[in-house]
């Protein structure tokens, strides 16, 4: 088949038909295996509605190509609850909870994102600061003596929900006292032994929420601030309850830090 | 160049198309192959030869059925075993964090998830840098790893076991229900079995050569492979690391009566002084108490579970400090009991069950032959018999007081089974030489081939 001078059937140099089966028999093998078993990739067209306000209960008709009932949609980088499958060519999202703004529309497969509808959609709601920040009274509670030692003033810590503690001032550790609602109104004080509550004044940066009645709210990990709640702190050394004693006021905007 | 090559040529690259890792591991098991043909004897390598193609043939069967039954319209992909979704997922979102590809922020907490540390995710990740995602490609990784630390085990202990045992051991090895459902599996069981045969490997061969460096090296990679094990899954490190190194204990010291004379002495006089401190009876029963919080969570789990205990102690998890010393009993008399006879055929309902009956025939079976195996192991190969041994007790007895979940149990029998199978077949073996006119098995069939 092949003879001395290296050609085929003695017609063809031996290196061109190799490079001819190539292209005939290899690349179309190939391209057909490759089109037989690779899934064809997503692509998304449109959202609707384009615009919501905020609200519950609602959601949204993505369209698209190649969709899958695995998928899922993310608004900017809030994933939504379900993705509700009709077919390859529709879903249906229910809304998360988003502030107002404009968001992307991004489509996930089981493994990375696949298509994106780059500020696509747009949530309308009432105006309000994303944040407040509150200077708060109380006393880091039912500590032991290596905690309160580790404990400065300037140190961050963070909680629930995005809040952010700075420590404004340290005070003297007292003897450790648990204060128990037993009414409306009504507290009785428990003593902790062999624990300390240190006194403190902490300025906390709190995402601001709309509350079922309406009003705006700070609050974390489901505790709205107010006299007498502990709120739960990441600390040096662990988890802290701190519990406040007072809300003073807004504090001022935290020094930028280098 | 003949068609035939270039036609092998073309089929590669299209199936390179298809499944890197096909290609990939196809070298794998062509090595392995090559090695067990290097066999000397005819006959022995024929059965090898067989036993593996057969073995690597119906394993690529599974795996290509369940690409073929699996609904990719509505699943990404399919797996044996759920634990397998989540550890081939999240070893792709670590590749593709590696690889700077955007993924869900849920994928990204989940990818780094500190609640369930084992360091399988990360060879997987790092297949899937190289060969590209391949939810599939890595079942084949697992059948090659499994297949070639089956053949590693073979020859291990085939010059001390003999031929009729030793092929019957990798037999069960291979073919054991179980066994066969794991080794296809992108699961822990493996990866550890492969390093578990590679420890015991490594320990006997070094044992078996007369070079003091070899030793010392061969010390360095079984403590390397044993925290390997323990980075897969807990209890790893005390199965390879102190269980072989126990086996190597009891190997050195039971060969010389004088000096086990002289242990067991000590022993004597030693424990009921070091027992009676408060210090060890505290580490003593903080470890039981562990273990009863295992089996506390495994009954707990959904599933099909067993209970040691009235079913009052299983409302609230014990504290360490509540648990009595009859309990403390109960758990680990219990726990051996249970792990010996679970799932108890006269117990068996449902259909799943009822098709596990079978195989928890064979194991009653296997228990049987242990006692025979062990003795005549001894005889033949005392270290070999010692390492095999101590790591199969560390192993049971592991798993024996911690266990509470039906499936779990049969599923962490499988780390005792690599060590199990190989007594058991010595012990059949010499159970029917022993028989009246009775020949070793396969002595018959395996005329011809050495012993």
């Amino acid at each position: 088949m092949i003879d001395a001078q290296g050609r085929v059937f003695g017609r063809w140099n031996l290196v061109d038909a190799l490079l001819v089966g190539l292209l005939l028999v290899a690349l179309p093998a190939g391209f057909a295996a490759a089109r037989l078993f690779r899934d064809p990739p997503p692509v998304l067209h449109s959202v609707s509605p384009g615009a919501m306000s905020q609200g519950t209960g609602q959601q949204v008709e993505i369209r698209g190509e190649h969709l899958r009932p695995y998928m899922r949609v993310s608004f900017g980088p809030v994933q939504g609850p379900a993705f509700l499958y009709y077919g390859p060519g529709q879903a249906f999202v229910p809304l998360p909870a988003l502030e107002p703004g404009t968001y992307d529309i991004v489509l996930y497969d089981y493994m990375r994102e696949v298509a994106r509808l780059p500020q696509s959609f747009t949530v309308t709601g009432p105006a309000r600061p994303p944040t407040v920040r509150l200077e708060v009274t109380g006393a880091f509670a039912g500590i032991s003596r290596e905690m309160a030692g580790a404990l400065t003033g300037g140190q961050l810590m963070n909680a629930a929900d995005g809040l952010i503690s700075e420590t404004l001032s340290i005070g003297v550790a007292q003897p450790g006292v648990a204060r128990v609602r037993i009414a409306e109104g009504r507290t009785v004080e428990a003593p902790m032994d062999g624990l300390f509550d240190l006194p403190a004044t902490l300025a906390l940066t709190c995402p601001t929420s709309v509350a079922a009645d309406g009003y705006l709210r700070c609050a974390t990990g489901g505790v709205v601030l107010a006299p007498d709640v502990h709120v739960v702190l990441q600390g040096p050394a662990g988890r802290l309850a701190f519990r406040v004693d007072r809300l003073v006021d807004a504090a001022p905007a935290a020094e930028p830090r280098p | 160049m003949t068609p035939r090559v270039l036609a092998a040529g073309v089929t590669i690259g299209v199936l390179y198309t298809l499944s890197p890792l096909l290609v990939v591991t196809g070298l794998g098991f062509a090595l392995v192959l090559r090695w067990v043909a290097r066999t000397p004897d005819e006959g022995e390598r024929r059965w090898l030869v067989t036993m593996l193609v057969l073995a690597i043939g119906l394993r690529l069967l599974v795996i290509g059925a369940l690409f073929l039954l699996t609904d990719h319209e509505t699943t990404p992909f399919g797996t044996f075993f759920g634990d397998e979704d989540y550890f081939i997922r999240r070893s792709i979102w670590l590749r593709n964090l590696a690889l700077g590809i955007p993924i869900s922020l849920a994928d990204t907490f989940y990818a780094y998830d500190p609640s369930i540390q084992t360091s399988i995710v990360w060879p997987l990740a790092v297949l899937h840098v190289l060969f590209g995602p391949s939810p599939y490609g890595v079942h084949l990784v697992s059948v090659l790893l499994y297949v070639a630390g089956a053949v590693v085990l073979y020859r291990t202990v085939r010059p001390s076991f003999g031929l009729p045992a030793s092929l019957g051991g990798l037999a069960l090895l291979l073919f054991l229900p179980s066994l066969f459902a794991w080794s296809v599996s992108v699961l822990k069981e493996p990866v550890f079995f492969a390093l578990m045969a590679a420890v015991v490997a490594i320990t006997v061969s070094a044992a078996r050569h007369p070079s003091w460096a070899l030793r010392v090296a061969a010390v360095l990679v079984v403590g390397l492979a044993a925290w390997g094990a323990q980075s897969l899954r807990d209890g790893g490190l005390v199965i390879a690391g102190v269980g072989t190194g126990a086996g190597v204990l009891a190997a050195v010291i039971l060969q010389r009566p004088r000096l086990a004379a002289v242990l067991v002495a000590a022993l004597l006089v030693a424990a009921p002084i070091v027992l009676t401190r408060g210090a060890v009876q505290d580490r003593i029963v903080a470890g039981v108490a562990r273990a009863a919080e295992k089996h506390w969570n495994h009954v707990n789990t959904p599933g099909l579970s067993y209970r040691l205990f009235e079913p009052a102690f299983y409302e609230t998890l014990p504290a360490p400090g509540d648990l009595t010393f009859g309990e403390g009993v109960t758990l680990v008399a219990g726990g051996l009991a249970a792990y010996v006879v679970m799932p108890a055929p006269w117990a068996m309902e449902s259909r799943s069950a009822l098709a596990f009956l079978p195989e928890q025939i064979v194991w009653y079976g296997l228990l049987f032959l242990l006692p025979i195996g062990l003795w005549e192991g001894w005889r033949r190969d005392p270290f070999l018999t010692a390492v095999l041994g101590v790591q199969l007790v560390v192993a049971v007895a592991l798993v024996a007081v911690t266990s509470g979940n039906m499936g779990t149990l049969v599923r962490h029998r499988a780390i005792a089974l690599p060590a199990l199978v190989w007594f058991a077949s010595l012990g059949l073996t010499v159970a029917l030489a022993r028989l009246p006119g009775g020949d070793p098995i396969g002595g018959t069939a395996l005329r011809g081939a050495g012993r």
